[in-house]
């Protein structure tokens, strides 16, 4: 596989948007004097698209010429993904610059800005993915999987920074870290009755068993682990909050390392929905048994 | 040649010799691993009623591609005179979106380059009025250039084969001619 610089890309870009809304919400909703804990968070909205974008570039043959990206606005999704991941950036460093400063003025209105490109950069760049030629992508369950990274990670952010901003909406972090855990468990699960099911067609039908064939004897632990620490872990993290218990009490270095498993959980959901695939093999090597080839390299 | 021109491929007549590869190959000075033009052995069935059948791929020049409407970068145009998709690799920066896509695999990745290969049905040889070299070096004469109202219209001339994708996806325009146990929908 050699699609990391897309697994970056995606998951970078989703944290950034993430990242967004919980600054925007938190702007929104607690006093001026109070957020300083979320300076750090609404700084860094720009470092982290800047470098989603620049991981993107690495999967280029020609990253120079990746301007050239633009110039099918109308037609193709990929164009436009690029076009709005460049504009969520470069309202981030405007944002980002906006916490810098500490300037509260108008800071709250190009949040809610920000997030609304973001969202549709997410999920543009989630449609990108659903193309009928690589069956196993070509379903709803894609989707789901960024659009629970987005919300997770937005609500994992104040459980990592202790929860300590006074008043903040903890409720609806807590809320959105449960759904987004939630979201991601049910694309996992969606994925597994998409790729089970046995259309009419044989090509199709092959490729999703190939993809079946592939999650159960190569990447079945892989795959148990994104339930346990992506899906799982954050849902015990936030009915131990809903119930009570406060953040302070998992310690800093918990808390870290908690943050960490939620997102190597994440992390190796996407690995494995990159792994389902392989665009640009050849269309006779399916080891699914209905379709075979014997044409060697040359 | 005026309107939708495609391959028709005999496959009945094909030996998987190969030969057409390595001319497509060699002309279009391909690097190890690439392959736009190839040769597939398809094994189909279940002991005692097996079967096999060679399919020779490359761009089908087909009638709705998909790279050419989710190119983003533009680097893929069809021509209005006879249909051939043609990839302008100035304009290809390599992003390789077009061979997702592509539900054949046709353009494909040239690490030299940093961009993307695919056949342009010897454009600088059919407009002169000649073959493509695939046609040309088929020793079977397996391989054949036309209007796609002419190879549409022969006895046995299918798209819907089993193991490649359903041809509604991108409406190729190239045809074949199978034993009737690689077509689309009959358990052999």
């Amino acid at each position: 596989m050699n699609e990391w610089p897309l697994i970056v890309f995606t998951l970078l870009l989703e944290f950034a948007c993430g990242s967004a809304m919980a600054a925007t919400l938190v702007d929104y909703t607690v006093r001026q004097a109070e957020l300083a804990p979320m300076r750090p968070v609404g700084i860094s909205v720009f470092p982290v698209a800047a470098v989603a974008l620049m991981a993107s570039l690495f999967h280029l043959g020609r990253p120079l010429a990746a301007w050239r990206a633009l110039a099918n606005l109308g037609n193709s999704r990929l164009s436009l993904e690029v076009f709005l991941c460049a504009l969520f950036t470069l309202a981030a460093l405007v944002y980002s610059f906006l916490w810098w400063t500490e300037r509260s003025g108008g800071r709250p209105a190009a949040g809610i800005a920000l997030c609304i490109i973001g969202a549709a950069a997410v999920i543009v760049s989630a449609t990108v993915y659903l193309v009928p030629a690589q069956p196993a992508w070509n379903s709803g369950w894609v989707p789901c999987s960024l659009v629970g990274t987005a919300l997770l990670s937005g609500g994992l952010i104040p459980f990592l920074l202790a929860a300590n901003v006074a008043g903040s909406p903890q409720r609806i972090f807590q809320v959105a870290v449960a759904i987004g855990g939630l979201v991601l468990l049910g694309s996992a699960v969606w994925m597994l009755v998409h790729l089970a099911q046995v259309p009419s067609d044989d090509f199709i039908a092959a490729r999703l068993q190939e993809g079946l064939h592939q999650l159960a004897s190569q990447h079945g632990l892989w795959f148990g682990l994104h339930i346990a620490l992506g899906c799982i872990l954050p849902l015990v993290v936030s009915v131990r909050l809903w119930l009570g218990e406060s953040a302070h009490r998992f310690g800093t270095f918990s808390r870290l390392l908690i943050f960490l498993m939620i997102l190597a959980g994440v992390t190796i959901g996407r690995v494995l929905m990159f792994a389902l695939e392989s665009p640009s093999r050849d269309i006779g090597e399916s080891p699914a048994g209905i379709a075979s080839h014997t044409s060697a390299q040359q | 040649m005026s309107g939708q021109v495609g391959f028709y491929i005999d496959t009945t007549r094909c030996i998987n010799c190969k030969t057409c590869e390595i001319a497509c190959k060699d002309i279009n000075d391909l690097a190890v691993g690439l392959r736009i033009r190839r040769v597939h052995t398809f094994e189909d069935g279940e002991f005692p009623n097996v079967s096999v059948y060679n399919i020779s791929i490359s761009c089908h020049h087909c009638e709705d591609p998909a790279c050419v409407r989710d190119c983003p970068a533009r680097a893929y145009t069809k021509r209005a005179a006879d249909g051939i998709v043609i990839h302008d690799p100035v304009r290809c920066i390599g992003c390789r979106y077009c061979s997702w896509v592509c539900p054949y695999g046709a353009p494909q990745f040239d690490p030299r380059t940093g961009t993307m290969k695919k056949c342009n049905l010897c454009i600088d040889l059919t407009d002169e009025g000649e073959s493509p070299v695939c046609v040309g070096a088929c020793p079977t004469r397996a391989i054949e250039v036309g209007p796609l109202s002419e190879i549409g219209a022969r006895p046995g001339a299918v798209i819907a084969i089993r193991c490649l994708p359903p041809p509604e996806m991108t409406k190729p325009s190239s045809r074949y001619k199978v034993r009737p146990e690689a077509l689309k929908g009959l358990i052999p």
